[in-house]
């Protein structure tokens, strides 16, 4: 169940890391939890390299507005160069840094390194591995509905497989370092 | 796939441009024509994926420009094929000598226009400066407020255009709808062709070359141009009967795999939607998809809802459903047209519209706004109408 039924999640990389993929996975497995769910692109000229934005909102209602995010409750940040310390998402921060690994619970931060796992699986550092890590923070979403929801995403079997792989990796290494920051 | 009951409706997560591809893929167009512009190229991309995976089946032209479009898929109307295109913005301003030509002739076609500004300066986000241009060009104009609406409104548009032999033009905000993802229910092609015949009488036969639209004297040009203003004007009975045929038809199908939201006080009309208190003091007009940002903020701020704020949202634009409109502006004492076009040495379009249809001796004041002009649309401006409204008056 969500809290106060609904939620508002903001995804942060470069263009080309799969930053838009990554929200409407997010919210087709949301969907398939029996939820409203929305994603949307930051509107307007994408380029590869370039910081990109997507926005995903989950609620037990239709929801009617089409705005932007501006202060989520959950980021999620592909990139530490994007990251800033003082705008943090109002319950959960989780951030990809390949030079630092810490975990805080008040407010809610993970960061941790998700591009050596990326680039071992898919050869780039792509934002779908940060699922894992949500999926490891905020249980909400049954693992079978991650599952399908990837399978319907991404209609080859083989990338399918790869990006599942990606996302349990994540969500298993963000599981490890949470549960040794609370020991 | 998530949910499937009698194979008459699917529940499922789509990007916009893509639920409205596979609408338009179900209507089973013979010809769809389109050159591509951001942000309707979505639509033809997904239509493209469907011809592609064999499920749908019409000819493609993939022409070198909006005018070309156009052309094609008149030539095909013209042959009496159901025939699609869509456009943006330039796009739609470049087509705009066929689209007078359609009307004119009497042809049945379809266009998905994905609102969006138009030049100069060169901007690619959303507001409603395109479709304002050719308002007056004879073609029927529905506005969606959101992805489901526009898959029912383009499933009456291919049911209109051949009823009325006339253009149907269904206008949805781009990037706000065309690049989101939501839950969806599409209407499978079993329940679309319980109304829509695809059955068209053409003009033109191969066999027998002759030609149409042909030269016309003052006299003749004149009677044909009054014929047509009459005739759009008239046309409201077969309007309400289709959009009945419709509503009876589709809305228990929808309502079995719908989340139903019954906190919104809500009158469903023919071509106008009201939600809010019965008797507003603040009635609100608007079009397209900022309908949405407005519920959302009555439902978000209680000095707003304390005042009670009545929506109207104009679904069907052209005709003009004036006497739809008048009741509700006798209802409440303040009203506010919101406008995405800025009507440049006139008034907004909008609200000059709605002007238009007030009867005489009618003494409220109304307020026009301008939001979101190149695709901002602030909230905090939506907060403000209601507050600075009683300063304005």
């Amino acid at each position: 169940m969500l809290k106060n039924n609904k939620e508002t999640i903001k995804i942060v990389g470069l263009g080309g890391q799969g930053v838009v993929t990554t929200a409407a996975l997010l919210a087709r497995a949301a969907f398939y939890q029996g939820w409203w769910a929305q994603s949307m692109p930051f509107f307007g000229v994408e380029r590869n390299g370039t910081p990109v934005e997507a926005y995903v909102r989950l609620a037990h209602r239709p929801i009617y507005t089409h705005q932007p995010i501006e202060h989520p409750n959950i980021l999620l940040i592909n990139d530490h160069n994007l990251y800033n310390p003082r705008q943090l998402g109002r319950k959960l921060t989780i951030v990809s840094n390949p030079d630092l690994n810490l975990y805080q619970s008040k407010p809610q931060l993970l960061i941790y390194d998700s591009q050596q796992i990326s680039s071992f699986i898919f050869n780039k550092d792509l934002a779908i591995g940060l699922l894992g890590a949500l999926s490891a923070c905020w249980p909400f979403i049954e693992e079978k509905n991650w599952l399908k929801a990837i399978k319907e995403q991404f209609i080859n079997k083989e990338v399918a497989q790869k990006n599942w792989q990606a996302f349990i990796t994540n969500y298993e290494l963000a599981a490890k370092l949470i549960s040794k920051t609370h020991d | 796939m998530t949910k499937n009951i009698n194979n008459n409706a699917q529940k499922l997560f789509l990007k916009g441009s893509e639920a409205i591809a596979q609408t338009v893929a179900a209507c089973q167009p013979g010809v769809v024509a389109a050159y591509p512009i951001t942000p309707q190229t979505g639509i033809i991309e997904e239509l493209v994926r469907l011809k592609n995976n064999q499920q749908a089946n019409f000819s493609f032209v993939q022409t070198e420009s909006e005018h070309s479009a156009l052309s094609a898929i008149l030539g095909a109307a013209a042959m009496g094929i159901p025939a699609y295109t869509a456009t943006s913005s330039q796009g739609l301003l470049y087509m705009a000598e066929v689209i007078y030509n359609v009307p004119g002739l009497r042809l049945p076609l379809v266009m998905t226009c994905a609102n969006r500004s138009i030049s100069a300066p060169i901007n690619i986000w959303n507001d409603h400066q395109d479709a304002m241009a050719v308002r007056d060009a004879g073609w029927i104009m529905l506005w969606a407020e959101d992805i489901q609406e526009a898959i029912e409104q383009h499933w009456l548009a291919f049911i209109l255009s051949q009823k009325l032999r006339l253009p149907v033009m269904v206008n949805i905000d781009g990037f706000r709808l065309t690049h989101a993802s939501e839950p969806d229910i599409l209407p499978s092609a079993k329940v679309i062709h319980k109304l829509l015949t695809n059955k068209i009488k053409p003009v033109l036969d191969v066999s027998q070359p002759q030609t149409t639209g042909w030269f016309a004297l003052p006299k003749d040009y004149h009677r044909q141009r009054l014929n047509l203003r009459k005739f759009i004007g008239r046309s409201w009975p077969i309007i309400q009967k289709t959009n009945q045929q419709l509503n009876n038809l589709w809305q228990p199908i929808k309502q079995e795999l719908q989340n139903a939201d019954q906190s919104f006080p809500y009158c469903q009309g023919l071509a106008v939607d009201y939600y809010g208190s019965k008797y507003p003091k603040t009635l609100i007009i608007a079009m397209g998809s900022i309908i949405g940002e407005l519920r959302e903020a009555i439902k978000k701020h209680r000095s707003m809802r304390s005042q009670d704020i009545g929506i109207l949202k104009i679904k069907i634009y052209r005709p003009f459903p004036g006497d739809e409109i008048l009741p509700y502006l006798d209802k409440a004492s303040k009203i506010i047209v919101i406008d995405r076009a800025p009507g440049l040495g006139a008034q907004p379009p909008l609200f000059s519209d709605i002007k238009s249809c007030l009867p005489a001796g009618y003494n409220k004041k109304i307020v026009s706004t301008i939001i979101g002009l190149g695709g901002d649309i602030k909230l905090k401006e939506i907060n403000k109408i209601t507050k600075t409204m009683n300063k304005k008056i």
